[in-house]
């Protein structure tokens, strides 16, 4: 006798009673949608953190967020300076957890810019003017033509750059947070149509020592800032009397980390998290040196040889140096990755991931190798991963 | 679209436990070679089947009448 109490299908871990993986049926019978998760809303204040849960709605693909508003210096101005952290490190931490997954998403704002511009080859920063460590810059900047870093009159609030006079600066930025790994195929998109699915978006923002280098002794400083959270998913078909989705067996992680200690020569910054099941789609670091910490730029000047490696002594991919390694980068996504930010990318995923990625089943102690040419001041490294790895019960 | 097939994950690799395409390739050639001469699909197995009856038949003779009765049958003319 049949067992008429069987349990539905689960899917990523959420019961899914009635729903067939089936995705060229999904495909053709999806719509896209794009609906708020949270309206312009004032944070609670620098430091703070946001939290919100999103709708169950759909499959979701990705969040587009926000940030916009003021920050004024009265007072004398003096000796004022934005750190590297101003603009995209506003948001220290974005954080996404979905159906039992905590960190999917747990990255800052650079993070997610610089994801971005890696992923997305139709983005193009060329000829957009920044101003960038005092001076200005036309391309590498990561900036889109919608971003306003903090202008007002002729003066800008820019990483590394002194603020030359006291006044309201406005600034308005905008993130993509990449819940799929690919937005064609929704590979990596997170169910969420089902009231057990538990979707929460949690941003910590920076605090004011992190985004002003130097404060004049006679300046003020007060910020108002706002935020707003788009959620972009497609809706679940039924065809057939069931209701479809696309390959949801897996789950997209984007994180990044910080690492301190370095010093001149090699030095060696493993990956977290490394483990069977597990595929590795790009990775990343900066190293940031000074008193104000200022990322170094992926020249042959402040890098020798640069490679990733696992196991033992294996290094499948050995550049001789930074400006190699840059260049190598500019081919492959299309910008300055680089150049004033500094950021050293191995990417497996842009030109053929199911030939390039990395297998972190078959590649234990994987990790970054770099070889520093000076020895940094207070040298430290942020660094990043993209991985897919299997969903607790894949659908 | 699959994961597997995108970025390769859980993709599954060849089966080293059952034969290679080329193995079965040639110990497929060596069958055909010898056994396809019995196979009932191969003209070549009738046209033997014809030639031996008809050889067969040379040195067979016989012959069969229906009135007066008389049956007859020789397997050798000598």
């Amino acid at each position: 006798m049949p067992n008429a109490t069987s349990a539905a299908p689960m899917i990523q871990g959420v019961s899914a009673p009635n729903v067939v993986v089936a995705p060229e049926a999904f495909y053709a019978g999806t719509r896209r949608m794009r609906f708020q998760a949270k309206g312009l809303t004032a944070i609670q204040g620098l430091g703070s953190t946001e939290s919100v849960q999103l709708n169950q709605t759909g499959v979701l693909a990705g969040i587009e967020l926000r940030v916009q508003g003021t920050l004024t210096f009265g007072g004398t101005i003096g000796t004022t300076t934005m750190s590297a952290e101003w603009p995209f490190n506003l948001p220290q931490a974005v954080k996404l957890s979905a159906n039992g997954q905590s960190n999917l998403i747990n990255a800052k704002g650079l993070t997610l810019r610089a994801y971005e511009f890696m992923a997305n080859p139709k983005l193009d920063d060329s000829g957009i003017s920044q101003q960038f460590n005092g001076a200005a810059v036309v391309t590498g900047t990561l900036s889109i033509p919608s971003d306003l870093w903090g202008t007002t009159g002729g003066n800008f609030t820019a990483p590394l750059t002194n603020v030359a006079a006291t006044g309201t600066y406005t600034f308005d930025i905008t993130f993509w947070v990449p819940v799929a790994a690919d937005p064609v195929y929704l590979i990596g998109s997170v169910y969420a149509q089902s009231t057990a699915t538990n979707l929460s978006l949690d941003i910590t923002w920076a605090t004011q020592n992190q985004l002003l280098a130097a404060l004049g002794g006679a300046a003020t400083f007060a910020s108002a800032i706002n935020w707003q959270a788009t959620q972009v998913a497609y809706s679940i078909p039924n065809v057939g009397g069931r209701y479809v989705v696309p390959d949801l067996s897996t789950f997209h992680q984007l994180t990044d980390f910080r690492q301190s200690g370095l010093g001149q020569g090699q030095n060696f910054v493993p990956l977290p998290g490394v483990g069977t099941g597990r595929q590795l789609l790009r990775t990343w670091f900066q190293v940031y040196s000074g008193a104000t910490p200022a990322p170094l730029a992926l020249t042959a000047t402040n890098y020798a040889q640069i490679d990733w490696a696992f196991g033992g002594s294996d290094t499948p991919e050995v550049y001789p140096n930074g400006t190699m390694l840059r260049a190598e980068q500019i081919r492959v996504s299309g910008v300055d990755l680089g150049g004033n930010w500094g950021i050293a990318l191995h990417d497996f995923a842009s030109q053929f991931a199911a030939r390039d990625a990395v297998d972190e089943g078959a590649t234990s102690n994987l990790r970054h190798e770099f070889n520093l040419v000076n020895a940094p001041t207070s040298g430290y490294c942020i660094a990043a991963q993209e991985t897919l790895f299997a969903a607790p019960v894949g659908a | 679209m699959y994961a597997s097939e995108m970025f390769g994950i859980g993709a599954q690799g060849p089966s080293y436990g059952v034969a290679a395409p080329t193995q079965a390739m040639g110990s497929g050639m060596l069958d055909g070679g010898w056994r396809s001469l019995l196979d009932p699909d191969n003209p070549l197995m009738w046209f033997g089947v014809v030639l031996l009856v008809t050889v067969g038949a040379a040195g067979v003779a016989g012959s069969i009448r229906l009135g007066k009765a008389k049956l007859s049958a020789s397997l050798d003319k000598e």
